[in-house]
């Protein structure tokens, strides 16, 4: 590539981009820029807005302060911010001036009922003839409890009943009851209402046998096994051995009727046993927590 | 390209007396030098307005730095070549980053462009060509063909080692070439 200064036709063209002088006076103009450098600014007088100043920071600052105060009131009142407006110092007294204190709704307590323990003397409590209390829940509760039981042993006794006649009607022996459809029924009950069930179908049954008038066309029908029918027939050992021992119910074994001493040693045996039941259910529940 | 430029021995000489702010001194620079800083803005910038802030802003600059003024030097001239290089290419480089207004890539060939042969037509055509250059491609070429630096001090103003600016100046006169190639006929036909 030649060079411009060689080649004339560039040469020539670039030599036609010539530049005009500098203009009259430039160089008086940068010496005496040079030499007499411009002097300071005047001191800018401060204009009517900026004497104002001070007053419009300080209005602006007060109606700043005065929206922030009402905004906050606002978003307290609303509850915006749940308690926290309450806590704070101005704004929470005025609220809790104005507003009334915010009653929060208790959390009751979920109510667990707990199976009534049944002992001995609450079974005697329970029997039908006492009437019931009425003045707390539990003992509505347990009223209801006592006439289901009631029902239960109606059923379960005239069941029982209605079985024996027809066996007798059919000439066959009085065999001890399997009563398949009262057991799981039965077990599904606590124990204590279980004893109970099981005492009052016994209670029924005696009374049946006890008043020959009241039935005059049954009676003949029931068998005698020349002991007493009640325990033998209403709670054979079947019955007494699968389902778990009442403690209010006099169990039978099979040949007869049981002493009293020994009576009392299975009551007091099934009394410990429920005892442990019971002190292991505690340790369980314990070991949950 | 006569360009008349007093010895570097008056150069320090006065700029002794310029770092005592001698402003008869300065002024000897000035009307001396004042011209070289003016030609660089123009063909740098193509604005007779900002060619003279350029040469101003340059001189002033020489007034402000005289005390830190090493005698035996290149001369004001050298330094003028490159504060008033560097002046201008901070103008372009601040006019492409302000201005919405493209920087044209080439050389106007509109028709009445061509039908103009007079001499003026000429001189704009010549400056259009030279103003399509980039920016470091115009300087080379002002530096080199108009302010007659070597390339070993041009390249030295442009802050390049020798071989970049030599493939610099290279592509600057293809372009040139390129753009002054419809002139030449008619230059040679204007010279015929």
């Amino acid at each position: 590539m030649s060079d411009p200064r060689q080649d004339t036709a560039l040469r020539d063209a670039l030599d036609r981009f010539t530049v005009p002088s500098l203009s009259q006076g430039f160089a008086d103009r940068v010496v005496a820029v040079a030499t007499h450098p411009e002097a300071p600014l005047p001191v800018a007088v401060p204009t009517r807005r900026d004497r104002r100043g001070g007053w419009v920071r300080g209005h602006r600052v007060i109606v700043g302060a005065l929206a922030f105060g009402l905004m906050s009131a606002a978003a307290a009142a609303t509850a915006i911010f749940g308690d926290v407006a309450r806590t704070m110092l101005v704004i929470g007294p005025l609220i809790a001036s104005i507003a009334p204190e915010k009653t929060e709704p208790r959390i009751k307590k979920a109510v667990t009922i707990k199976s009534p323990i049944v002992s001995e003397d609450q079974t005697y409590q329970a029997a039908p003839g006492d009437p019931p209390s009425v003045e707390t829940p539990p003992l509505a509760l347990e009223e209801r409890r006592e006439l289901r039981r009631e029902f239960v042993a109606q059923k379960i006794a005239s069941r029982l009943e209605r079985r024996a006649e027809v066996r007798e009607e059919l000439g066959l022996p009085p065999r001890p009851v399997r009563p398949a459809r009262i057991l799981p029924v039965l077990r599904r009950l606590p124990p204590a209402e279980r004893a109970a069930i099981v005492e009052r179908v016994r209670e029924i049954r005696q009374e049946q046998r006890a008043a020959p008038s009241a039935l005059p066309d049954r009676e003949p029908l029931i068998p005698d096994r020349g002991i007493s029918l009640a325990p033998k027939v209403d709670l054979p050992v079947d019955v007494a051995g699968a389902i778990p021992a009442p403690t209010s119910v006099e169990p039978q074994t099979g040949d007869g009727l049981r002493t009293p001493e020994r009576l009392e040693q299975l009551r007091r045996l099934r009394a410990l046993r429920e005892l442990q039941e019971r002190r292991r259910e505690l340790r369980r529940q314990r070991a949950q927590q | 390209m006569n360009l008349a430029t007093p010895p570097r021995a008056d150069d320090d000489t006065l700029m002794a007396r310029v770092a005592l702010r001698d402003g008869e001194a300065f002024r000897t620079l000035v009307e001396g030098h004042a011209a070289k800083a003016h030609r660089i803005g123009w063909r740098m910038l193509g604005d007779a307005t900002e060619a003279e802030d350029v040469a101003q802003e340059a001189m002033l600059k020489l007034w402000e730095q005289a005390d830190k003024w090493q005698p035996g030097g290149a001369g004001v001239g050298a330094w003028l070549n490159r504060v008033a290089t560097n002046l201008c290419l901070d103008r372009l480089r601040r006019r492409r980053f302000t201005s919405d207004e493209e920087v044209p890539d080439r050389v106007d060939e509109s028709p009445l462009a061509d039908a103009l042969v007079d001499e003026e037509a000429m001189r704009l055509k010549a400056m259009m060509a030279v103003q399509a250059l980039p920016d470091r491609q115009r300087a080379a070429i002002v530096l080199t063909y108009y302010e007659d630096c070597s390339n070993m001090a041009a390249a030295e103003i442009l802050d390049m080692n020798v071989k970049a600016f030599e493939s610099l100046l290279l592509r600057a006169r293809q372009a040139l070439k390129a753009a002054l190639c419809d002139l030449r006929p008619a230059v040679q036909g204007g010279m015929a």
